[in-house]
């Protein structure tokens, strides 16, 4: 259950005076959101498991550095996010680039979303959504997923509004000319 | 900006119910008057549901005290006195022995402070403590990692030319004492042990941990 700021405030004001109580009923309100939000990043259960210990010990260890001027939920995605940014340095994208596929499509080839039926837009939807970036991906995530304003992304990512809604416009282009691809490719096989 | 990419950047928020009143109502107004652009709303819903299987999917099973034993450790770890402290306690006196400690120790030093005075010179420094003296800065301040045992903190210290003089705070903070014209150096070699959180140098003790 998610937890109103000045419910927040007053059990981090319990955990400064090491209540692990309090700070076990705070962990318990946000860790499945930072484990989601790891796991959508990261794809491995394990380092999604480890992001939230030391996320959410960074809570423990310095309480009122949360003033309440963002949701909690946020201001912890926040401290995930750079944990994850950390980890993930240097690794390889798991995610195979749309654009360099993109030179195959014909200039008439229709929009794909709309030309697929039901299942097919499940299912090619989903697929492209693996195939994004993860500044991108973790766009829509926000968006879509945790229900975050525009000012709040904007603040999460550390960036100005327009770069959020840029790369808004990009996944959306980025997830049409996919299935168009998968379009393409379904019709040449048949 | 035309109207279409004004519908185009606030059609996610309003699929997700943050955009404002006034935003909400211009998407609104742009559908009735171009009813193709149904299908971006339909496919903007498609991504929200694929998200929410994907990730729906991912948190099946997983428990709200996910991790939460890693830091149960990291706190019980905290609780702990450190290792100089738990060293200096097993030197502790038993309490039946402590008058005659005592006495013994009063002892051993008028003697001592006699012999001293004896043998130096008279002084006209002004007094400081000991405490007081130690405390002056500029001094190190490092986190270690939890997981670290004794004998790793121990040898990052013999390494760093460096006592500890206060600590754990709260936080799990220590404050260093590095040897004389050595600050630098000792931090450096703090910051280079894979046992060390973090180290800075601090103009000295906090007042609240001056005894």
């Amino acid at each position: 259950m998610e937890l109103d700021n000045a419910q927040v405030l007053a059990l981090l004001k319990e955990v400064a005076d090491r209540d692990e109580k309090a700070f076990a009923r705070l962990y318990e309100s946000v860790s499945r959101r930072v484990y989601a939000f790891a796991m959508h990043k990261s794809g491995d259960p394990a380092v999604a498991s480890e992001i939230v210990s030391e996320t959410l010990y960074q809570v423990w260890r310095a309480p009122t550095a949360f003033r309440g001027d963002a949701k909690f939920s946020t201001w912890v995605l926040g401290i995930a996010r750079h944990k994850l940014l950390d980890r993930l340095r240097g690794m390889s994208p798991a995610h195979e680039d749309i654009d360099e596929h993109a030179d195959q499509l014909a200039g008439n080839t229709p929009d794909g979303f709309e030309a697929l039926s039901e299942q097919q837009r499940r299912e090619g939807v989903a697929s492209c959504l693996e195939k994004l970036t993860d500044p991108h991906r973790e766009c829509l995530y926000l968006v879509f997923y945790e229900g975050m304003a525009l000012a709040e992304i904007s603040e999460l990512q550390a960036v100005p509004e327009n770069t959020v809604k840029t790369r808004l416009f990009h996944a959306r282009t980025k997830i049409k000319k996919c299935l168009q691809l998968l379009l393409a490719r379904e019709g040449a096989a048949s | 900006m035309s109207e279409r990419e004004r519908f185009f950047e606030l059609l996610p928020f309003v699929v997700n119910g943050t955009a404002s009143p006034d935003d909400a109502a211009f998407v609104q107004a742009q559908l009735v008057q171009h009813p193709e652009l149904q299908a971006q709303v339909d496919f903007q819903r498609q991504v929200q549901a694929s998200l929410k299987t994907s990730v729906d999917g991912s948190l099946r099973g997983v428990p709200a005290d996910i991790g939460y034993d890693r830091i149960a450790r990291r706190i019980a770890a905290e609780a702990r006195p450190p290792w100089w402290r738990r060293v200096m306690s097993s030197f502790a006196p038993q309490p039946s022995w402590r008058l005659a400690q005592g006495l013994a120790m009063g002892l051993l030093v008028g003697v001592g402070t006699m012999l001293v005075l004896e043998q130096q010179a008279p002084d006209t420094s002004p007094v400081r403590s000991t405490t007081r003296g130690l405390a002056d800065g500029p001094l190190l301040r490092v986190s270690f990692h939890p997981q670290t045992t004794e004998n790793e903190m121990r040898l990052a210290l013999i390494e760093a030319r460096a006592v500890i003089i206060a600590g754990p705070t709260r936080l799990g903070d220590y404050y260093l004492k590095p040897a004389a014209g050595h600050l630098k150096e000792a931090r450096d070699s703090l910051v280079k042990s894979r046992v060390v959180q973090q180290a800075d140098e601090v103009p000295s003790l906090p007042e609240e941990l001056l005894e």
